[in-house]
């Protein structure tokens, strides 16, 4: 059976609450260790992801967004033939990703699939943060949603491996 | 009577980070140019202040997320020489090292991504992919070879752990410097495809007279280390930086701008004020191309910062290429140093230009003051009056047509306002504006 190539990728930057993406790598990280199977890296900026995609079959990016009226501390999206939505319907919109970087998750998902680095299976963990604070640290709600996402993640990865060993 | 009209563009776009731009027309009569950009080294400046030296390396970082190097470099130059640290030939060279590793990552991501669709009428580099898929994939892999270097030599990816003052913490693994050579040949070439690819895109017919400042060196091709040099006053010692140069406040932003004291002119940093300053100091391939396709001696074009930047990423392979071919362990890795009341100032070359700090630091280490001027502040000013010179030659009826002409001389420059936490909406307003407050200021 083949073993499947998994990358966990957190976004970010030093800005209070949009540090969560790479403190839920480090927490997924430390729950792996050293010698898992999985590959835990935390990227600058998600231009970097163009670096990794095409070495992967399943990737799941972690990155915060803002919060959406309907209240909801996370979403679970899937890229599907061309953009990001969940399994309920809601979609993101083409121009809805908005970052504080250059480029945004969807544009470098888009510039992936158009140079064909998509992998087969990519999922986005956006965590709804609430300040972005120069000196910052994540404040302590987000850091205990990020746990809850690392936590679905470690279950969903721990299922894809039982489904292929 | 005249027509009068606000182009206003509140995001720009394909730059790092987030700025706006306000530009009020009476008739084909450009009045006033406003370059909006959140300057956050103004408040490290402040936060820096009680914190131990030892700390500045880690926190100036995190100034910039995109050019962490930079802050890093001009940040322990300055306390070394507070210090009165010497450091060793081998920790220079892994210094310039790293240097070329940010240069590589950022001309290359600059050049073939934000810069490159605006001569093809691609609105991102998404739509550049379609046209150019080999040249877009070609630009990535420069950007991935360095931020390996930067990896290797930093400590990690993200705000380079391993930089200190008087050296680095730990000697790089030569092994995994060992492993790059092949790849960095391989950037070596298609940095001079990429040169090639540029030179030949369809430049406007732009010129102007730039006050041009870089550093200068008599022996090398300067990163962190030189006078700094002008294309009209003689060179001067870093240390007089704050006698020639000053940032003063301007009403519209509250971004900092940079002049001359002693006429108030503005002046321009980056690759093309490098290149005009110090051509002859270029590695070998890169002066082989830059004679080949016949770059000027002294563009005063902006729209072709570009190619400049892409002779400086063959030098940066070229030279990359050299330290790694010859690099050691790092023995010592360090210089040690005592704390002392001491005050120092340095400036190095970020890839988008000249970046000065000084600080003052007390008996017991801790910084008690911190002055930090990035080159995006400096040229901001500039990209103002080329503007004002530029807009009425691409003045159109259509608002959005002549807002995103501006924003391709704006990215001509690679602003890095990346730190802005500022998240604006674009909007295009035909209002008449207010009269500015500001023009007493110019």
């Amino acid at each position: 059976m083949m073993t499947m190539r998994i990358l966990v990728a957190g976004l970010g930057s030093p800005h209070g609450d949009d540090q969560i993406g790479w403190r839920v790598s480090d927490d997924l990280r430390s729950r792996f260790g050293a010698d898992s199977q999985y590959t835990v890296r935390t990227a600058r900026v998600p231009l970097d992801l163009l670096d990794w995609l095409f070495e992967f079959d399943v990737v799941h990016l972690i990155d915060a967004c803002l919060p959406e009226p309907d209240g909801e501390a996370w979403y679970q999206l899937f890229w599907r033939e061309g953009g990001l939505a969940a399994d309920n319907g809601l979609q993101v919109a083409a121009d809805g990703w908005r970052s504080s970087h250059s480029w945004d998750v969807v544009s470098v998902l888009q510039l992936a699939a158009q140079l064909g680095r998509i992998p087969p299976l990519v999922c986005v963990w956006a965590i709804c943060i609430r300040q972005t604070e120069r000196g910052e640290e994540v404040s302590d709600h987000i850091q205990a949603v990020g746990r809850i996402v690392a936590d679905r993640i470690e279950s969903e990865l721990a299922k894809i491996t039982a489904r292929t060993s | 009577m005249a027509e009068q009209r606000t182009i206003r563009v509140e995001a720009l776009t394909r730059v790092e980070g987030e700025g706006g731009l306000n530009v009020r027309l009476n008739g084909a009569v450009v009045e006033d140019v406003q370059l909006t950009i959140y300057e956050p080294p103004r408040f490290f400046e402040g936060f820096l202040r009680g914190r131990p030296l030892e700390e500045v390396p880690d926190i100036t970082a995190r100034i910039c997320g995109i050019c962490p190097v930079a802050y890093q470099m001009s940040a322990v130059h300055a306390l070394e020489q507070a210090l009165g640290v010497t450091i060793t030939p081998e920790i220079r060279m892994y210094r310039r090292l790293l240097y070329c590793g940010e240069w590589i990552e950022s001309h290359g991501l600059h050049m073939h991504l934000l810069q490159a669709p605006d001569f093809f009428g691609a609105a991102s580099g998404i739509e550049l992919a379609h046209q150019f898929p080999q040249e877009v994939q070609r630009g990535l892999h420069l950007k991935k070879l360095g931020n390996e270097l930067l990896e290797i030599l930093g400590g990690r990816a993200i705000h380079p752990v391993n930089v200190a003052v008087g050296g680095f913490h730990r000697s790089p693994r030569i092994e995994d410097l060992h492993k790059l050579i092949p790849k960095f040949e391989w950037g070596l070439q298609a940095a001079v495809e990429a040169t090639r690819w540029v030179t030949g895109f369809p430049f406007p017919d732009f010129n102007r007279n730039y006050d041009l400042v870089a550093l200068v060196h008599p022996d090398e091709y300067p990163m962190n280390e030189g006078r700094i040099g002008s294309t009209t006053e003689p060179p001067i010692a870093v240390r007089e930086y704050e006698r020639v140069f000053v940032e003063h406040h301007v009403a519209h932003s509250t971004a900092l701008h940079s002049r001359r004291i002693a006429d108030g002119r503005c002046y321009g940093v980056g690759p093309l004020a490098r290149i005009t300053l110090n051509r002859d100091r270029l590695s070998e391939t890169a002066k082989r191309v830059a004679d080949e396709i016949r770059f000027e001696d002294r563009c005063r074009n902006p729209f072709r910062a570009i190619i400049a930047r892409g002779l400086e990423l063959i030098h940066a392979f070229e030279e990359a290429l050299q330290i790694l071919k010859s690099c050691r362990i790092l023995r010592p890795a360090r210089i040690a140093y005592q704390p002392a009341d001491s005050e120092g100032c340095a400036a190095t070359e970020a890839p988008r230009g000249l970046i000065y700090h000084r600080y003052q630091i007390d008996a017991e280490g801790r910084i008690r003051f911190a002055m930090i001027v990035p080159p995006t502040s400096q040229n901001q000013r500039q990209i103002e009056e080329d503007l004002i010179d530029w807009i009425p030659r691409i003045l159109a009826d259509d608002d959005a047509q002549t807002a995103d002409e501006c924003e391709k001389l704006i990215r001509s420059y690679d602003p890095c306002i990346s730190c802005s936490t500022h998240f604006l909406k674009l909007r295009i307003d035909r209002a008449a504006a207010p009269p500015a407050e500001h023009l007493g200021e110019r």
